[in-house]
């Protein structure tokens, strides 16, 4: 029978947006359908009932034109009978202390006070049609009576308790008490820790229908939001098309709403007061501000290779990577070179002759059990220089275009790198020289791969530079 | 996580990287200048004189006249510290320009086979050639 009695769900909604945008007409209609229906599936003392409901309907078109009426609480109340399943169960504790309260027939602020701990207890959702309607059968009273408790339910279920729209504006129609206690309505709504219950489709209308330049601390948070419009600016293209809408305020909100939605809070924050001119500016400076970055990232890249976002960003990555090798290899080195000191150190300290002996003592090697290994490339415009070390051997593989005698500096700048040369294989190849290095590192020397790299790209530029394009001279 | 924070990021990381580099490099740049120098050359030139004698690897060159006027020599030497390119320096200086130029080094024995062209459009003999070098080699 309690089923029966609920209402199809979107007469729900609707009554209760009536309620927030005050249309009398589908007020009343939706208030006579569901009166009706219930009234059809009363099943106790359905006379009783039907001429308190109808009352009440009374009361609905009644209280329609007036900003603070009980009507909107009959609507509450109908919505309470009506619905017993949906958010009004929170109605209906009070209602039924309401109940109680109907026969000391005194409606006080101290009914609403003691409601107010009633609404607190809202978990109970078993409230059951019947007690309402054995409650309203069991007493005359004037429906408006039990009214007084529901405005705060519903409004309060109704609207998140973080939107101060319909908390703070007068201007809305919301469930109101009777003119008696109508200060009372306010201060429950206020300290009622409710559930938030927003219908989403409510919420949005709410916003629509508030003027544009209210400001709702749910939107505040949103205001991130309107940054996004920059943001998103690249996932949506239709950015530019938007902001030539006529209602810009309104497809803003609806855009803030969708945004924070979807992509929820995203890094910076920008004041824009969605201003569509404004909006024009920031976009066109993020996009700058874009470009700006991926050519910054591209200075930093030793090698860049083409100039497209995604070659920057490919090269960037390979570049920290070659970037965290050297920084392993070095910390090893420093290690490695710390370890040695102290052993020389304390050799020395030990005894004088030991001064002589090869400093490196197998020892030593405990301390790095780790295998050195490295590996990074470096091209110039006429050089490619490819330098790979594990543990004491280093390979390198040196590309260059033909003109000089590369073979001479290369080996100068090896030896001063105290590398020492074991192989050289390579030859004469089209316009180009290529050779395959293979050397060890002296004991002792404390070179890396970076190191290295950088010295030869820095001679073989040197070479090239000083030797004219003609001539074939060492 | 949006492009533009991303690039950021990665721009932030790289220089965090780059200032790590530079201050480990340069710190053992410090600690290098500040070692003393070992005695380990030497060592290692009379390993490799032994070693050469132990597997019975011979100092020598070898000169071949190749194609009218390329040589092709062949030169096993005792493996000395930077001697490759004083070797290399030798042959500048005496205008010999090398091509194709190979170095093995095996059991402290080093061999350099390279192929000489002629210097200066002059036509040279094998044997000239090869004792040239064989000085050098000494020299060096």
């Amino acid at each position: 029978m309690q089923t029966d009695r609920r209402q199809p769900p979107d007469n729900h909604p609707k009554m209760y947006e009536e309620t927030g945008c005050f249309d009398p007409n589908s007020m009343a209609e939706g208030g006579d359908d569901g009166i009706s229906q219930s009234v059809k599936h009363h099943k106790e003392d359905d006379a009783a009932v039907s001429a308190i409901e109808l009352e009440l309907q009374k009361h609905l078109a009644f209280n329609v034109e007036d900003t603070h009426t009980q009507s909107i609480s009959i609507n509450s109340n109908t919505h309470s009978i009506h619905d017993p399943a949906n958010q009004n169960h929170q109605i209906l504790p009070p209602y039924e202390h309401s109940h109680s309260n109907w026969d000391s027939g005194v409606v006080s602020a101290d009914h609403m006070g003691g409601f107010d701990q009633n609404e607190n207890d809202q978990s109970q959702q078993s409230f059951i049609n019947t007690d309402i309607s054995s409650s309203f059968a069991q007493s005359q009273t004037p429906p408006l009576l039990n009214l007084l408790q529901f405005p705060r339910c519903t409004t309060s279920s109704m609207l998140p308790p973080n939107s101060s729209i319909s908390f703070t504006n007068p201007d809305h129609h919301f469930p109101v008490p009777p003119p008696t206690s109508t200060d009372v309505l306010y201060d429950p709504l206020f300290h009622l820790n409710l559930p938030p219950q927003p219908q989403p489709p409510l919420f949005r209308e709410l916003f629509q229908s508030i003027p544009h330049g209210y400001s709702f601390p749910a939107s505040a948070s949103r205001a991130a939001a309107n940054s996004l419009f920059g943001e998103i600016g690249d996932e949506r293209d239709a950015t530019g098309a938007f902001y030539e809408d006529g209602d810009v305020g309104v497809h803003l909100d609806n855009r803030v709403l969708e945004f924070s939605r979807d992509l929820g809070c995203i890094g910076r924050r920008r004041e824009t007061a969605g201003k569509p001119t404004k909006h024009f500016a920031t976009e066109r400076q993020r996009r700058e501000q874009l470009n700006g970055k991926f050519k910054a990232l591209k200075d930093l890249v030793p090698n860049p290779t083409k100039n497209d976002r995604a070659s920057v960003v490919g090269d960037a990555i390979e570049y920290i990577k070659e970037l965290l090798r050297t920084v392993n290899e070095l910390k090893l080195l420093v290690e490695k070179k710390r370890c040695v000191r102290e052993r020389r150190k304390r050799h020395r300290t030990e005894d004088d002759d030991e001064g002589m002996k090869p400093l490196v003592d197998p020892a030593d090697q405990s301390y790095n059990s780790s295998l050195r290994s490295s590996w990074l490339q470096r091209k110039s415009k006429d050089t490619e220089v490819d330098v790979r070390i594990i543990d004491d051997e280093v390979t390198i593989k040196l590309v260059q275009r033909k003109k000089i005698d590369c073979l001479l500096f290369v080996s100068r700048v090896l030896d001063e790198l105290q590398l020492d040369l074991h192989h050289v294989a390579g030859g004469h190849i089209g316009d180009y020289y290529s050779f395959l290095f293979n050397t060890k590192i002296y004991e002792g020397s404390s070179v890396y791969a970076g190191s290295i790299a950088n010295k030869l790209i820095e001679v073989m530029d040197k070479q090239y530079a000083a030797v004219p394009p003609t001539s074939c001279a060492y | 996580m949006n492009k533009a924070t991303i690039v950021e990021d990665a721009i932030t990381y790289i220089e965090k990287l780059q200032m790590t580099v530079k201050v480990l490099s340069d710190q053992l740049l410090e600690m290098e200048s500040s070692s003393e120098e070992s005695e380990r050359p030497r060592n290692d030139e009379i390993n490799a004189a032994e070693e050469m004698k132990k597997h019975g690897i011979e100092e020598k060159v070898e000169v071949t006249n190749v194609d009218g006027c390329k040589l092709w020599i062949r030169i096993i030497s005792k493996k000395k510290r930077s001697r490759i390119t004083k070797f290399l320096e030798a042959m500048a200086s005496h205008g010999f320009e090398l091509s194709d130029t190979n170095v093995t080094t095996f059991k402290g024995a080093t061999l350099i086979s390279s192929c000489l062209n002629g210097v200066y459009s002059y036509k040279i003999e094998a044997e000239q050639v090869k004792e040239l070098l064989q000085e050098i080699i000494k020299s060096i």
